[in-house]
């Protein structure tokens, strides 16, 4: 059994619990996502995992070796651990082929692996470049080849496209995707981008207040959230009121239905719906609508309408989005999402 | 510890011997009058290059940090040379505050600089005079710079004594340096030092926790900022007369007695073959000095900059403490502990080094840590994550990328050490000489021709020192 494995995992810093309870299994060979907002302790889990900070309380075991337990440290040098920070951090003092080569064994760092894993970074011709001379992502992608270079059993990246420009982090981010796929790593990706998230992970895993409430599929993490908190942080949530009415539930936008998992028969209930979900209906089969805002954003627009007194922010195509003052009509696509309200 | 064995009836009648009370009253007189002049002349020096329209400012900012190069006892030289009026308290008082107040200017200097401008527009629409509001809103920021300047001042001022005993002052440093010449009086000797001692501690520690405080106040660094100049109008040349009667002192007769007597001695002839023996002196001390400070500072730095706790904690304050003691202490306590425990060692460099360690210490340490500080953590991580362990990453990340940052502290510590007089004149073995104890011997002889080659060379050598301590306290201060 390979991959990693964490078990009640606690951790304060100056009596500040930061991580209470955390719980993840990665299996082998799967990347998974670290998705939270700021401040959640997702780099503490990593940094917890690659052994630069002592544990609490609980476990954590990579393969089949337990690393870190309640008076067990393992230390970082013998983790087999790879670490890509968000600052690269490469040795200044070194080549990029010095980097790459450092932590191999002393008698390997002259031969083909150091080659072999500049190729597979797209790195080859900079092998004897200074780190000062490469560009963000070109120092980013010589992290990961150096974070490679020792095959370790995980490899844990840490926000490693924050500092590139929006562009460049999702192509670097689907390349580097690649790299890992084609080297069958397991792997833990933090990142505070959802949609970084969905594009890089087989499994995703919401980190919020020191905990982790939901580890899914990402579609499944996206459509069927836990809670509405994790709607918020996997994207937009258009959040409204309503009652739960045996298996269905009834809102300004009508009568609407539920995942089977969220049925209730009665109660007050907040219901969660993705912004696209609401479309543009027919005069004689929607909710009439008034639309009062309209923000243009590109490719869609974003509209404020009213239904029955209650305000709304929905997503329409550009083009065609109305103006405000148009009367429309709206409906909700799919089966949506309902907490009991005050949940 | 010497003083012990006086015994408590000693001890007491050594302590309020009228000669006790005389010498701190010296004491006391000169470094406050010395402290306070320096506050009044170093801020108003400040404010007028740093705050208001004077011509040359770029110039006036440079001539008023140079009187640093020129060590106190090398200023006494020259004055002393001129007439014997200077060698009496108000002579000391005169020479000590033209040679120390950059102390205060340089950091007052950084945080006018650094100061928001905001505030004094804000105090001057709520109708307060330019006047009023320099004193309620821009002097209390610029206390914390003020105040350690003063402080630093005042504790170099109880540590001083090559400069007051060329200038004939009685003070506890030059009267301890008198008996422990006469041997006989040690126990009187290490009296007075415990009372120095005191007077000492109590300025590190007020220095200390000022320090910790301006730590706090450094916020929003970076932040654009245009700081409007006051116009002088009118009392522009008034100024300019002060700036220069002010560096016509502090500057020009050093340098222009110096040049004198360098020019009158010329006709003695003294070669090469007569400075050489300093010169060696000076440098084999001071770079063995420089070599077992760093050794020493290192793990000090590494322990204060990469561990928490106790020790740590320890480690970081400790230059603070040191600092604040007198040269003159070092060197009785090592002459003491040589002599009772390891007497092999007495009168030979390895004493002498011992205290230039002690000594240099803070200075060792500040260097090294601004470099140590340049290399992030997170490579020393990246490093144990690729497999090598805290000592491999100590010798094959952090020594590389710090080596730089070393041999600046190095030369550095060599051309601070060359300065020291203190201590070589008591811990040199007989026979050996140095710049600083060529200058101290000829000049108290009165022999002003012989001691000025050797002067000029140490003013030389102090210019690099000093222009790092400026850099470095205007960083500091620029919040």
């Amino acid at each position: 059994m390979s991959g990693l494995h964490i078990q009640r995992v606690r951790k304060s810093f100056d009596g500040q619990p930061v991580l209470r309870d955390v719980d993840l299994a990665v299996p082998s060979g799967t990347i998974v996502a670290l998705l939270g907002p700021s401040g959640c302790g997702k780099t503490t889990v990593l940094r917890l995992i690659a052994g630069f900070d002592r544990i609490d309380d609980g476990e954590i075991a990579i393969g089949p070796g337990v690393v870190a337990a309640r008076h067990l440290h393992v230390p970082p040098e013998r983790r087999r651990v790879g670490y890509v920070p968000q600052e690269g951090a490469l040795f200044p003092h070194l080549t990029v082929a010095g980097n790459v080569g450092y932590g191999l064994p002393r008698r390997e760092r002259g031969g083909t692996r150091v080659a072999e894993v500049l190729a597979l970074a797209g790195l080859d011709a900079f092998g004897a470049r200074f780190p000062h001379e490469l560009s963000g992502g070109q120092q980013q992608r010589a992290a990961l080849a150096r974070a490679l270079a020792p095959r370790p059993t995980l490899l844990l990246l840490d926000e490693p496209f924050n500092a590139l420009d929006l562009d460049l982090r999702r192509r670097l981010c689907e390349e580097v995707v690649g790299i890992l796929r084609r080297e069958g790593a397991t792997a833990v990706l933090v990142t505070h981008d959802p949609v970084e998230a969905f594009a890089a992970a087989d499994l995703v895993a919401v980190m919020h207040d020191g905990r982790i409430i939901q580890i899914d599929r990402p579609d499944v993490v996206y459509r069927q959230p836990a809670n509405a908190t994790v709607a918020r942080l996997t994207g937009q949530a258009v959040v409204i009121g309503g009652t739960f009415q045996r298996g269905q539930v009834l809102t300004p936008l009508g009568l609407l239905t539920l995942h089977p998992a969220y049925a209730r028969d009665t109660g007050q209930a907040s219901v969660v719906l993705r912004p696209e979900q609401i479309v543009a209906a027919p005069a004689d089969g929607g909710t009439p609508a008034r639309v009062i805002g309209h923000s243009f954003r590109g490719g869609y627009a974003v509209l404020t309408v009213t239904v029955d007194g209650h305000a709304i922010r929905l997503r329409a195509p550009a083009p065609a989005a109305p103006v405000p003052g148009t009367d429309i009509h709206l409906r909700v696509d799919g089966a949506c999402v309902a907490f009991p309200a005050g949940e | 510890m010497r003083a012990s064995e006086a015994g408590p009836a000693g001890i007491h009648d050594e302590l309020f011997r009228p000669r006790t009370l005389s010498l701190l009253l010296n004491t006391l007189i000169l470094a406050i009058s010395v402290a306070a002049a320096t506050s009044v002349i170093g801020t108003a020096v400040a404010w007028c290059i740093e705050r208001c329209d004077c011509p040359g400012r770029r110039v006036w900012r440079v001539l008023a940090s140079l009187p640093l190069a020129v060590p106190a006892f090398v200023a006494s030289f020259a004055w002393s040379s001129i007439a014997a009026v200077f060698q009496s308290m108000a002579g000391a008082i005169l020479i000590l505050t033209l040679s120390t107040y950059p102390l205060v200017y340089l950091p007052v200097a950084a945080a006018l600089r650094g100061m928001d401008p905001g505030f004094e527009d804000v105090s001057r629409s709520l109708g307060h005079g330019p006047w009023r509001t320099f004193f309620s809103a821009v002097l209390p920021q610029a206390l914390p710079a003020l105040g350690g300047g003063a402080l630093l001042v005042l504790s170099h001022m109880l540590a001083e004594f090559g400069a007051l005993s060329l200038l004939r002052v009685q003070t506890f440093t030059t009267a301890i340096f008198a008996s422990y010449q006469l041997r006989f009086d040690n126990v009187s000797a290490a009296l007075q030092a415990s009372v120095l001692l005191v007077l000492c501690l109590l300025a590190a520690y007020a220095e200390l926790h000022l320090r910790g405080d301006t730590r706090f106040a450094r916020v929003g660094r970076g932040s654009a900022r245009r700081i409007t100049l006051a116009r002088l109008g009118r009392a522009t040349p008034f100024v300019l007369a002060g700036q220069f009667v002010l560096a016509v002192l502090a500057l020009g007769v050093p340098f222009t007695t110096l040049a004198y007597w360098l020019w009158a001695g010329r006709s003695i002839g003294r070669g090469a073959a007569e400075l050489w023996p300093a010169i060696e002196g000076s440098l084999s001390l001071s770079v063995s000095g420089a070599i077992v400070t760093t050794v020493l500072a290192v793990p000090l730095v590494i322990l204060a900059a990469r561990y928490r706790g106790l020790l740590a904690n320890f480690a970081d304050r400790l230059p603070y403490v040191v600092h604040g003691l007198p040269g003159l202490i070092i060197a009785l306590a090592l002459v003491f502990i040589s002599i009772r425990y390891v007497p092999l060692l007495y009168q030979t460099p390895v004493v002498l080094i011992a205290a230039y360690a002690v000594l240099a210490l803070p200075l060792a340490q500040t260097a090294l840590r601004a470099s140590f500080d340049l290399v992030p953590v997170r490579i020393e991580e990246m490093s144990r994550s690729l497999g090598r362990n805290p000592l491999q990453t100590f010798l094959s990340v952090t020594l590389p990328n710090i080596t730089p940052g070393i041999g600046a502290a190095l030369a550095l510590l060599v051309l601070e050490l060359m300065r020291e007089l203190t201590a070589t004149l008591m811990l040199a073995p007989t026979g050996m000489v140095t710049l600083a104890t060529e200058v101290w011997s000829h000049t108290n002889n009165a022999e002003y021709a012989a001691a000025a080659p050797f002067a000029a060379l140490l003013v030389a050598v102090s210019v690099v020192p000093v222009y790092v301590f400026t850099r470095r306290t205007l960083a500091i201060y620029d919040f």
